[in-house]
């Protein structure tokens, strides 16, 4: 017995151990596809589990545990691996600019239902200076959707601008015309865009994040939904909204094969979106902007949050 | 004694982790909820002015 306890006290309480073994288990739990919420947040935090995993290493060469530090730098290379090669979907950048055909913009922006509606005037100014062909609201008010109406000028087609909306719902506004416009219950919109005489379809989606079993459940539902009418359209798609996953996540990677949807991640210049309040590099991209094959990414940034809890995410696209 | 104090201050940082973690849920599951009895209300009084326009 007290020699048991003698190989614990050595083993686990050794200087470093604890945090050693803690980010084994973190590593270990984000590579999987889980089904329980709790190992579920783990997956989408892969790059800061590997910021901590570096910074582990120093702290154990600062206590001369030798071999601790080489296995623990071995770890966060297998992990950093892992992450680059498990998202094949995640790379549909043109790098080259001579190759861009047409151009669509697009804003997708979680407004945050507490948002103050005196914001709406610098959430203007951004839209009218980045210019975007379609832009997508979620988690509005009713008193911010009334202030989102001012900007039909500028978009002159929506997805049922004036008929209330549910705080989950997506509302899509477009400089171009929109047809055969669809809001479901799943807090789906679908809508076709009209762009130079070919159809593209626009799926408008806010995920649901599962703090509690239904919840998460629910999501579950709203992604093999998600699945369904994606295989069942033959036009080119863009997919645009607050997903709840970032692209460390293997769901993540899951849905864009299954889907055969693309997007593109950069982890040099990071576009995180949520929590506006942490900086930039510390923060995750929930919200995301997906397209099928024939698009190509051009650019992609994020802007000032105006009060959110989002920033807003900016993607040119080519086509 | 020094390194208890190393234990103590490596067992803080990961209940600090799991806790905002668990936090974080916590907060996401209550605005999720508080969402859901909105869209509840919302439906309620949509069927009730849906009632009243055929009603009148």
């Amino acid at each position: 017995m007290k020699d048991n306890l003698a190989f614990i006290d050595r083993t686990v309480f050794k200087e470093g151990n604890i945090l050693f073994f803690f980010f084994l288990i973190a590593c270990f739990f984000s590579r999987l596809d889980s089904k329980i919420f709790f190992i579920d947040i783990f997956s989408h935090l892969g790059f800061q589990i590997l910021i901590g995993g570096i910074l582990l290493f120093f702290i154990l060469l600062f206590l001369k545990r030798f071999w601790a530090s080489v296995i623990c730098i071995f770890v966060c290379i297998i992990f950093a691996t892992d992450i680059l090669l498990s998202c094949s979907h995640c790379n549909a950048v043109l790098k080259d600019r001579s190759q861009i055909r047409n151009k669509l913009r697009l804003i997708s922006f979680n407004i945050s239902y507490e948002n103050s509606v005196e914001n709406f005037n610098n959430i203007r100014e951004m839209i009218l200076s980045e210019k975007p062909d379609i832009v997508q609201f979620q988690e509005f008010s009713s008193q911010m959707q009334d202030k989102i109406k001012t900007l039909r000028s500028i978009f002159p087609y929506s997805t049922e601008l004036n008929k209330p909306k549910n705080p989950f719902d997506s509302l899509i506004l477009s400089k171009h015309p929109l047809t055969n416009t669809k809001v479901d219950d799943n807090h789906v919109v679908t809508t076709n865009l009209i762009l130079n005489e070919a159809e593209i379809s626009i799926v408008g989606i806010h995920l649901l994040v599962g703090g509690s079993k239904k919840v998460f459940n629910d999501a579950l539902q709203q992604i093999s939904y998600l699945k369904t009418i994606v295989s069942n359209t033959n036009k080119n798609l863009i997919l645009l909204g607050d997903l709840n996953m970032t692209s460390t996540s293997k769901r993540f990677a899951k849905f864009l094969k299954e889907t055969n949807l693309y997007t593109y991640t950069s982890y040099k210049n990071i576009t995180s979106t949520w929590p506006a309040f942490l900086p930039n590099f510390l923060g995750i991209q929930i919200d995301h902007i997906l397209f099928s094959n024939n698009f190509k990414m051009i650019i992609k940034k994020t802007s000032n949050s105006f009060g959110s809890v989002h920033r807003p995410l900016i993607v040119e696209l080519s086509y | 004694m020094k390194h208890r104090v190393f234990n103590l201050i490596e067992l803080l940082i990961v209940v600090v982790i799991i806790g905002i973690l668990t936090t974080v849920g916590m907060i996401i599951s209550y605005k999720t909820d508080k969402f859901q009895d909105l869209n509840k209300k919302f439906d309620r009084q949509k069927e009730y002015k849906e009632r009243l326009y055929n009603q009148g």
